[in-house]
């Protein structure tokens, strides 16, 4: 089936999505939306900004909107362009410390450092391909997806995931060779 | 190897949980900016067009309007230098001819 069917949905899950209440909308979608520009920018105050403005176009195309599917599909798409403005906006890239979870036990482990370093080293990539490991590694989207969501080819993508996971995997040796 | 490294980017990459109050701001942002925006934006775009219209039609009318005020005031001005004009001149003749008989007495006069 083609890709851009398959995202639009079901015929059985389709909804009329300005008859649901925009309340709910919210609900359901904005932890998505703030937390790829949170990964993304990572600045909280920046990433509310780009849920507010990703929400406040998505209430005004509303009747645009297919299914839920579509939905989820429409506001990455549109919270990845957001983000990418607003990264060439500020040219700011840092670790984005709300996304640090604190640690529970008393000493700070191995695997929470590592999952840290993790986290700064994505913050260090070149937007494009940041973007496609946060979509695929935090959504969860295949590469077909991921190039239908920023309207890129699907070669472009597999490349770009290629270059992201060599690039980790070569800091993260390099890092662990200094310790 | 790789299956352990993508699955720790997996866990490194986890949705972040919003800060409290988040959708609250946010349902707050949207009603101030959203439906005000697309009404005012939706009418300001109709009322311009509207008044541009009124513009490019009544322009002609309020250009030949002055004309003919214009037109009758000077018509009026004209009326109004005639006739002055014909008073003065009126004025005049009079004037002269009370000159004339002045320095010219009549004969009867003369032989009394």
């Amino acid at each position: 089936m083609d890709i851009e069917l398959e995202m639009l949905g079901t015929a059985a899950e389709t909804l009329c999505a300005d008859q649901m209440p925009f309340e709910e909308i919210v609900g359901r979608h904005s932890g998505m939306v703030y937390s790829i520009a949170l990964r993304f920018l990572g600045d909280s105050g920046l990433a509310e900004d780009v849920a507010q403005e990703a929400f406040l176009r998505l209430s005004m195309n509303l009747k645009h909107i297919k299914s839920e599917t579509h939905m989820a599909l429409w506001l990455r798409r549109v919270a990845a362009r957001l983000c990418i403005d607003e990264q060439r906006k500020f040219r700011k890239r840092f670790v984005p410390l709300e996304s640090t979870p604190e640690p529970h036990s008393n000493d700070i482990s191995e695997d929470f450092l590592e999952l840290e370093r993790i986290r700064a080293l994505v913050a260090e990539l070149p937007e494009k391909t940041r973007m496609t490991l946060i979509l695929r590694f935090q959504e969860a989207l295949s590469p077909p997806e991921i190039a239908h969501t920023l309207g890129t080819s699907l070669n472009s993508i597999k490349s770009r995931l290629r270059r992201g996971l060599a690039t980790l995997r070569e800091r993260l040796g390099h890092t662990k060779e200094i310790n | 190897m790789t299956d352990n490294m993508e699955n720790k980017i997996h866990r490194a990459l986890q949705r972040v949980p919003p800060p409290p109050g988040f959708e609250e701001r946010l349902l707050a942002a949207v009603r101030s900016k959203g439906p005000k925006t697309t009404l005012s934006k939706k009418y300001a775009w109709r009322l311009a067009l509207a008044a541009g219209l009124v513009l490019a039609i009544s322009i002609p009318y309020i250009h030949a309007h002055r004309k003919r005020r214009a037109e009758e005031a000077k018509a009026q001005l004209m009326l109004a230098l005639r006739i002055t004009s014909q008073k003065l001149n009126y004025v005049l003749e009079r004037a002269m001819h009370e000159a004339r008989v002045n320095s010219n007495p009549s004969p009867a006069e003369d032989t009394q």
